[in-house]
This record gives C-alpha cells, sequence and structure tokens, in this order.
C-alpha cells in the first residue's frame, strides 16, 4: 500500500472512532502529550491537581492581536499563573501558515511580548487543535483540577477586532476562573468562540 | 411614461450622470498594513432626495478575488461590517438589509458571507421640510474582510443627495439595488406554519408550506445555536420539510427559538421564526422525527 493511502485509510479509521465534536464542557479533557518551545514534554494529565487553560494562538490574526498588542492575554496569563493556574498556548498553525512560528522564532515573539503562558506548545500537524476541535484563535478551554472540562469558547463577550472594546468585554477567563479558584459554580460553561480560523494543514 | 425634458431629452441624463458618479466616489478601504482588498462606494437608489419620501441608502462593497466579507451572522468566524452613519437633522435612517449570503466552508470552518461584490442597503426618510440644494450624507464603515488571513479594513465614503421636487429618478445605482433587492428575504407567507423540536443534541425545524420540499438551505440569525460543520438532515414530508440541525456545544442550555431565512428551490429567500415546545419537552429524550 502506498503511504498516502496507507495515511487516509488510517485517517479515516480515526475519523471513525473518536468523538465526532471534540470536548465538551462536564466531560474530562481529551488527554495529549506536547512538545513546547524548548523541546521539553508536557502531558496534560501531568497537571491533575491544577486548573489548565488552553489558548489558541496565531500572531497574525486581528483578533489574537487584539489581546497581544493591548498585553491583555498577558495579563490573564500573568493574573492566573501567579494564583497557580497552569496556561498553555498552543499554535496549531501548519508551515507555511498564518501564525506558524518555528520555536526559536516563537521564543522571540513571546520574549518581546512580554507572554507569561506556562509553556507555548507546537502543534504545526494540528493534532490537539483537532483532538479539541479548536476552530478559532483566541480560542479558550479551561479544564479544572479533576481533569474535566469547565469551559470553552470565547475569551470575552465582544467578538471584535477593535481594541478599544477590551475595556467593556466581560473577560469569560476570568469570570470563570475567579468562580472556579473560589469553589463556586462556574456560571457560564460554553459560549460561540470569536475569531480568525485555525491555520491548519489543508486537507 | 418620461415626463418631457425642457431641455431636450439628450442632454437631461448626460447632466445628471456627472452628478451622481462626482459626488459619491468610491473609496479603496484602509487598512492598519499592507495593501487592501476592498473598495467601497455609498450609492442611493434615486439621484434626487424629495421631501417626505423614502429613499434607499447603499454601502456597495466590491472584493478582490478570493476574498469575503460576512453576514450579520458570520458563522464560526470572523464579524460583519459595522456602520456609524452621519446623516443631517431629521434626516432618518434605518437598520441595514442584508442580501442572503453564501455558505463558505473551510476544513471545520463553516461562514455565511459574500464573494466579489455585494450591497449593504439602509432606508433613508427624507423628512417633509428638506430643502434644495440637498444633504451630505456621511458613513464610517469597518469590516473584515478574509480569504485565509483576516484583514480589518475601514472607510469613510459620503455622498452629496441634492433634493428636488416633484419627482425622484432612479439613479445609475438602480440595479445593483434590484439585484440586492432579490435576494432580501421576504415575510413567511401567513399560510406557513412551523415548528421547533429541540433535543439535548439536535433543533428539529419543521416548516409547512402545503407541498413537499426536496431541497432546503438556511442561514441562522444570531444568537445563533447551529453546529454548521455537522451536515444539516433535510426530511421532505408531503405538507413540507423537516431539516434537523446538531446542536452547538458552544450553546449550553435549552434553545427557546431558532430564526433564520430558509431557502427552498424556486422560492424567494423566507424569513422563518420558530417558537421551541415547552421546557419540559426539552428535558424528554428524543423521539424518531418520523411518524
Amino acid at each position: 500500500m502506498r503511504p498516502a493511502t496507507r495515511f487516509a485509510l488510517a485517517m479515516m479509521a480515526t475519523a471513525l472512532t473518536l468523538p465526532l465534536w471534540g470536548a465538551r464542557p462536564g466531560e474530562p479533557a481529551p488527554d495529549f502529550t506536547a512538545t513546547d518551545t524548548y523541546g521539553r514534554t508536557h502531558r496534560l494529565s501531568d497537571y491533575r491537581g491544577k486548573f489548565v487553560v488552553l489558548e489558541w494562538q496565531n500572531r497574525g490574526c486581528p483578533y489574537t492581536r487584539k489581546h497581544y498588542e493591548t498585553g491583555n492575554m498577558q495579563r490573564l496569563q500573568k493574573q492566573w499563573t501567579a494564583r497557580g493556574v497552569v496556561w498553555l498556548t498552543i499554535i496549531s498553525s501548519a508551515p507555511g501558515k498564518q501564525g506558524y512560528m518555528t520555536a526559536e522564532e516563537a521564543n522571540q515573539y513571546f520574549a518581546q511580548m512580554g507572554a507569561a503562558s506556562t509553556a507555548v506548545l507546537l502543534d504545526p500537524q494540528g493534532t490537539i487543535g483537532h483532538l479539541y476541535d479548536a476552530r478559532t484563535t483566541p480560542e479558550i478551554y479551561i479544564i479544572d483540577p479533576k481533569g474535566v472540562l469547565i469551559y470553552q469558547g470565547a475569551i470575552d463577550d465582544k467578538p471584535t477586532t477593535n481594541p478599544e472594546d477590551i475595556k467593556t468585554a466581560r473577560n469569560y477567563v476570568d469570570l470563570v476562573l475567579s468562580q472556579a479558584l473560589a469553589g463556586q459554580p462556574v456560571t457560564i460553561s460554553a459560549t460561540r468562540p470569536y475569531g480568525c480560523s485555525v491555520k491548519y494543514a489543508d486537507e | 411614461m418620461m415626463k418631457p425634458f425642457k431641455h431636450g431629452a439628450t442632454l437631461r441624463p448626460l447632466c445628471i450622470i456627472p452628478i451622481i458618479f462626482g459626488l459619491s466616489q468610491v473609496v479603496r478601504a484602509q487598512t492598519a498594513g499592507g495593501a487592501a482588498h476592498t473598495r467601497l462606494e455609498l450609492v442611493s437608489d434615486r439621484a434626487l432626495a424629495v421631501p417626505g419620501q423614502r429613499l434607499w441608502l447603499g454601502l456597495h462593497f466590491q472584493l478582490d478575488r478570493g476574498w469575503h466579507l460576512y453576514w450579520l451572522n458570520p458563522g464560526d468566524s470572523g464579524e460583519p461590517p459595522r456602520v456609524q452613519w452621519s446623516v443631517p437633522t431629521g434626516w432618518r435612517i434605518g437598520p441595514l438589509r442584508w442580501p442572503l449570503p453564501e455558505r463558505l466552508q473551510q476544513g471545520n470552518i463553516v461562514n455565511f458571507g459574500y464573494e466579489g461584490d455585494v450591497l449593504l442597503a439602509a432606508p433613508l426618510d427624507v423628512p417633509a421640510s428638506a430643502r434644495p440644494p440637498g444633504a451630505d450624507i456621511s458613513a464610517n464603515v469597518h469590516w473584515l474582510v478574509c480569504r485565509e488571513v483576516c484583514l480589518p479594513e475601514r472607510a469613510r465614503v459620503s455622498l452629496h443627495l441634492p433634493v428636488g421636487r416633484p419627482f425622484a429618478r432612479p439613479s445609475a445605482a438602480m440595479s445593483l439595488f434590484a439585484r440586492a433587492r432579490a435576494r432580501w428575504p421576504q415575510s413567511m407567507p401567513a399560510s406557513w406554519r412551523t415548528r421547533l423540536t429541540v433535543s439535548q443534541h439536535t433543533l428539529t425545524l419543521e416548516v409547512r408550506i402545503g407541498r413537499p420540499a426536496s431541497a432546503a438551505e438556511f442561514f441562522p440569525y444570531p444568537p445563533d445555536p447551529l453546529d454548521h460543520a455537522v451536515p444539516v438532515q433535510v426530511n421532505p414530508f408531503p405538507a413540507g420539510v423537516r431539516l434537523t440541525f446538531r446542536k452547538s456545544d458552544f450553546v449550553p442550555g435549552p434553545v427557546n427559538e431558532l430564526a433564520g431565512i430558509l431557502v427552498l428551490p424556486g422560492s424567494r429567500p423566507i424569513e422563518i421564526r420558530a417558537r421551541a415546545l415547552g421546557r419540559a419537552a426539552q428535558a424528554r429524550p428524543p423521539v424518531s422525527r418520523r411518524r
């Protein structure tokens, strides 16, 4: 069998056996292993006992830029990692697509932006992206210490590229983590994400 | 019938065309960096504003090949254009009318938008007190244009509308409006009936139109409860059609209403608004769609 055919068959088999709709709030977050920009390996299940934020990122996307160039994303990263939250920034852009960065480029970019994620995970094959069915940047997933997904969706309630809107937006990361860390029930578990499409490899 | 012109029928139209084109210039959009991909023009369907009457203004977007912009519900990504109008005191401008969009799919992302060109129109009520020479109308427009990547663009466009009596001539942009109007959704015919059944993961919209419809397409208005990446099941029955949608995982809790545009073969786009059965019905396990 030609490798391409074998790959296609494997993909079809995967598509049939995997749940069709990524992750769902209230259910266990799908586990994954990924490599960060320093070559370190991260397994989601190793972070049991902590809250974890997954942030899908594309430096060229105007919606992502809105949150990075105003410092809003870095503020969220600093504020919540300081309280023990693990923040994983994930880049699922394929090589040649908008937002793709090599490890070195990513380290330079995130240092320059003053980002404060726990780690930046490189996902050029889109494996984690497809596992979660992440569709946009910035898209947010929040996982509780038991490994259960407690939030998926938009970063806030203003689906625009206008930086001015950040001041008046209701930020869902702040909302969900404030409630969850205080041991309160989370009042919003899913919202429709907004932004750019994730720049996966062509199918 | 045309009213005879005092100065000769051939001369008059020649005078009007330069007025229309001379005062409404096509503006290349501005963008934060790089080249813009849209040209925008503000047009009106009448060459003259008649006191006490309504005319239509239109934002005519012309997009570079391969680029698109978004409908009022952009779908899984993007955002619709936003407009801030500036009209003289006493002139009243209404909400935008959006022509039927296209469904644009790229991988697991489904968008509703426009390629090529689109006219977004708004009604303008000219006050009875309007007097010559006329009024300056302008619009500050922000939009997102995407191909594979997206760019925010903006432009300020303006138009001088001469006030005239006793009749309003159609403008050179009339055909643009005719094309847009043909794609405006119509109110639902009074004889049609809708019903929405919601289960944990699906929504079924039943539309009774008095005949079977073998195909159907639906464009949801916000707030949009649907997962667009999952194909819609279209089931015709003798009196109409049932569409079964996958409910979006991003929309927690019960769905009480589904609104949007229904397109059936051989029919103008129709605006549909369907209320769900009571909450008790939603809590029940899904029942079979076929009877």
